[in-house]
């Protein structure tokens, strides 16, 4: 198929757009950042045509569905990365900075490469069972896939933040890399933005998945592991924003606490998804 | 006595209670997701027969967490948070909408996160007129305030992000109170062949099977069959379309027609379909003699799921299911089961059982009798309110029978609506921002000396970069 060529081929276009960032963060040559950037555009420009072709397809194979259903692993990483990619730029354009980019990009690399050359992983299109089709799926999947996304370039500007703290234990070569990196403030901001961000979209996503749920299974809240592991998540990240509000964790303990907030919801994450397999409640993967 | 009420409602509305309120909900709700294996491990180490440890394990709910009275404590007391916290930041969210002015922005105050004064060479008037310039751009059209050789420029933009607060805390507050009213909510299944009609459902509630009689009758005029054509290549797995009417007093007030996940809503009630059936099914002839006073022995045709009351009683039994008996091992457990609990050591020959449903005058199941084809000499519980027995048992002819589920949820809709409205507060808290901004102009024999200073609700950080931008460069 055409769009999984499209994929393979934005694959190497990040790649190669992350060892640019690379060469930036090292040389700090504007050619360079600005060469970076326009393949990280043309990156995702091609992505999203990638996107329409594949919708295309899927109706010319009789099966015809969003692509943003996100029913194989495929399309769920896919969807990650072009969040992702779109989110960075964004910070880009707002902030000014490139130098993040040699973080976020061979992350957004790593998971297109995975999708497009593991054989785990297959691209075909295949047609949704009947209790995954529906508008609200698509919204309550990419809410939750956003949000995940946002809370993963928290965490990163997290990290960052707690190895600028401690550059005085670094040496001599790598602090100079890490001099390029935006401040400790930036990141901060940028941290605080992202949860903020992520916090929102979470919420859509539990109301949609909710919403889902009543139609399917007919109940809107069941406190099955997927909803209470969800609601954990949310409370935590409450926690964060209203501490952070109330002027009770400084920037390193915003950072300690967004890295194990992350760190929680993947394990929640893995708790539902071990749920989902058992149960055979959520025909998916 | 008024300084306590002031220190609890302090409390009660701070954030620290918030925090700690979170904390516990997400620890319980942690618990939970491991309540299964919690059970378990008591159960094996046999710490629920008695002791401490079983007493505190039933004390603290941990069979139903959900339930327990320190989990809905944790809600309520987070309900207050949020209702107290709302409430005592109305008159300082009026004042900052500027709906209470005080004048207060006439100088520029200490609170500012933001302040940098320096000096120009400038005519004061050229100057205030380029800085309501500037301000006008940036923020919105400067107050100007005079006093003496001093002018002071005030500016602010996003006054209104205040309201993202209420809109996020009091839609949650709402929600929770949806959440409560969930409580009168019923959601039942009920069976119904082609021109039947029914106007009680049989539910449970808090575990425990119940009726609900509905306030209007539901009458299944039709159900078809799609064909492929007509379904297309996109139509759902299960091809039947059923046609309903409601029916109140006598009279159709609505019809509809549920395909798919398609739903028909009437007086708050909604109702879907789930199954389908086209087979013939087993009914049942059951003898039901009351033994109250002047009751009389009837005999009733019924399938499964069907009721009828009782005259005498007044109480509504319902066929829960018929059960051809033959060699299965699952008619054998029945049977042992159903030998076990007649308290016989050998099951009875007998090649149907029917087991009912009694319902009480307050819509709660009063018995759950079970009747052979063959009678039995036991003495059952049921024995004393009714004498049942199966008369005869044929083969329904084929005819489509639909399952319909209704549901009534009284709160949903508030909670839908909170929902949307907590998310639009979530997005004004976290992106809109409340700046104000101060230029004091202050003219020295010729000498302007200018101090700028602003705030900001949100970001100060982003405000400071911003204003610092407008500083000229060397001044001093």
């Amino acid at each position: 198929m055409t769009n999984i060529i499209m994929f393979n081929a934005v694959a190497f276009i990040y790649l190669f757009s992350s060892s640019l960032y690379f060469c930036y963060l090292f040389f700090h040559k504007e050619l360079i950042g600005k060469a970076a950037t326009t393949l990280t555009l043309l990156g995702l420009m091609v992505q999203t045509m990638a996107y329409v072709l594949r919708w295309i397809e899927s109706y010319q194979l009789n099966i015809g569905h969003s692509p943003f259903s996100f029913f194989t692993l495929y399309e769920t990483l896919i969807f990650s990365c072009w969040s992702m990619a779109i989110i960075y730029l964004v910070i880009e354009y707002k902030y000014q900075i490139r130098t993040l980019g040699a973080i976020i990009l061979p992350l957004i690399s790593l998971g297109m490469l995975y999708a497009s050359l593991s054989p785990n992983v297959a691209g075909e299109i295949e047609e949704l069972p009947l209790v995954l089709k529906g508008n609200f799926l698509v919204y309550h999947v990419v809410s939750c896939i956003m949000c995940l996304v946002a809370f993963l370039i928290s965490l990163v500007a997290s990290i960052l933040i707690l190895i600028k703290g401690n550059v005085s234990r670094i040496t001599a070569p790598l602090k100079k890399v890490l001099e390029q990196l935006p401040s400790p403030g930036i990141l901060d901001d940028l941290s605080y933005k992202t949860i903020a961000i992520g916090f929102i979209l979470f919420s859509i996503g539990i109301a949609t998945g909710a919403y889902r749920t009543k139609v399917i299974w007919g109940s809107y809240w069941n406190w099955d592991p997927v909803e209470t592991s969800s609601l954990i998540t949310w409370l935590l990240y409450a926690l964060i924003l209203h501490g952070r509000y109330q002027g009770w964790w400084n920037m390193k303990m915003s950072s300690v606490l967004s890295i194990v907030a992350f760190s929680i919801s993947i394990v929640c994450f893995l708790i539902a998804g071990s749920y989902v397999m058992m149960s055979g409640h959520y025909p998916i993967l | 006595m008024k300084k306590t009420f002031c220190s609890v409602i302090d409390f009660l509305s701070s954030l620290t209670f918030t925090l700690i309120i979170l904390t516990f909900l997400t620890l319980t709700v942690s618990i939970t997701i491991m309540e299964d294996e919690i059970i378990s491990i008591f159960q094996e180490y046999s710490l629920t027969q008695e002791g401490t440890i079983y007493s505190l394990f039933t004390m603290f709910g941990f069979s139903d967490l959900y339930n327990s009275w320190w989990f809905k404590t944790l809600l309520v007391l987070f309900s207050i948070n949020l209702l107290v916290c709302t409430l005592k930041r109305i008159p300082r969210t009026l004042k900052l909408l500027g709906l209470f002015s005080s004048g207060s922005n006439n100088s520029i105050p200490s609170n500012v996160c933001y302040k940098e004064s320096f000096s120009l060479n400038a005519l004061q008037q050229n100057c205030e007129h380029r800085l309501h310039y500037l301000l006008s751009q940036e923020l919105s059209i400067p107050t100007i305030h005079r006093e003496g050789n001093t002018s002071v420029l005030f500016s602010q933009k996003g006054r209104y992000a205040h309201l993202g607060f209420y809109c996020a805390h009091l839609s949650l507050l709402v929600l929770l109170f949806g959440g409560v009213m969930g409580s009168a909510s019923y959601d039942g299944d009920v069976s119904m062949r082609e021109g039947e009609m029914i106007d009680t459902i049989f539910i449970k509630k808090d575990g425990d099977p119940c009726m609900e009689k509905l306030d209007f009758a539901i009458r299944l005029d039709r159900v078809e069959v799609v064909s492929a054509a007509e379904r297309g290549n996109h139509a759902p797995e299960n091809p039947y379309r059923s046609t309903i009417t409601i029916v109140r007093k006598g009279k159709n007030v609505k019809t509809g027609i549920l395909e798919g996940y398609q739903t028909i809503n009437y007086n708050g009630v909604r109702i879907a379909q789930s199954r389908f059936r086209d087979k013939g099914s087993d009914r049942i002839s059951l003898s039901v003699t009351p033994k109250a006073p002047g009751g009389k022995r009837r005999v009733h045709t019924l399938g499964r799921h069907d009721y009828f009351t009782v005259p005498e009683t007044g109480h509504t039994i319902r066929v829960k299911n018929i059960l051809s008996l033959r060699s299965s091992p699952l008619d054998k457990k029945i049977l042992r089961v159903s030998a076990a609990l007649s308290q016989q050591s050998t099951a009875p020959l007998s090649r149907h059982m029917v087991t009912l449903e009694v319902y009480g005058n307050n819509n709660k199941l009063l018995l759950a009798p079970f009747v052979f084809s063959k009678k039995s000499r036991d003495h059952h519980p049921w024995d004393e309110m009714y004498a049942f027995s199966l008369v005869g048992i044929e083969q329904d002819e084929p005819i489509y029978r639909t399952r319909l589920k209704i549901s009534f949820e009284p709160g949903a809709q508030i909670i839908w609506t909170c929902f949307y409205i907590a998310i639009l507060g979530f997005a004004m808290m976290f992106t809109l921002s409340h700046r104000k901004l101060w230029v004091q102009v202050e003219n020295n024999k010729g000498n302007l000396h200018i101090t700028l200073a602003g705030w900001a609700s949100r970001n100060p950080e982003s405000l400071r970069r911003g204003l610092a931008t407008l500083k000229p460069p060397q001044t001093k």
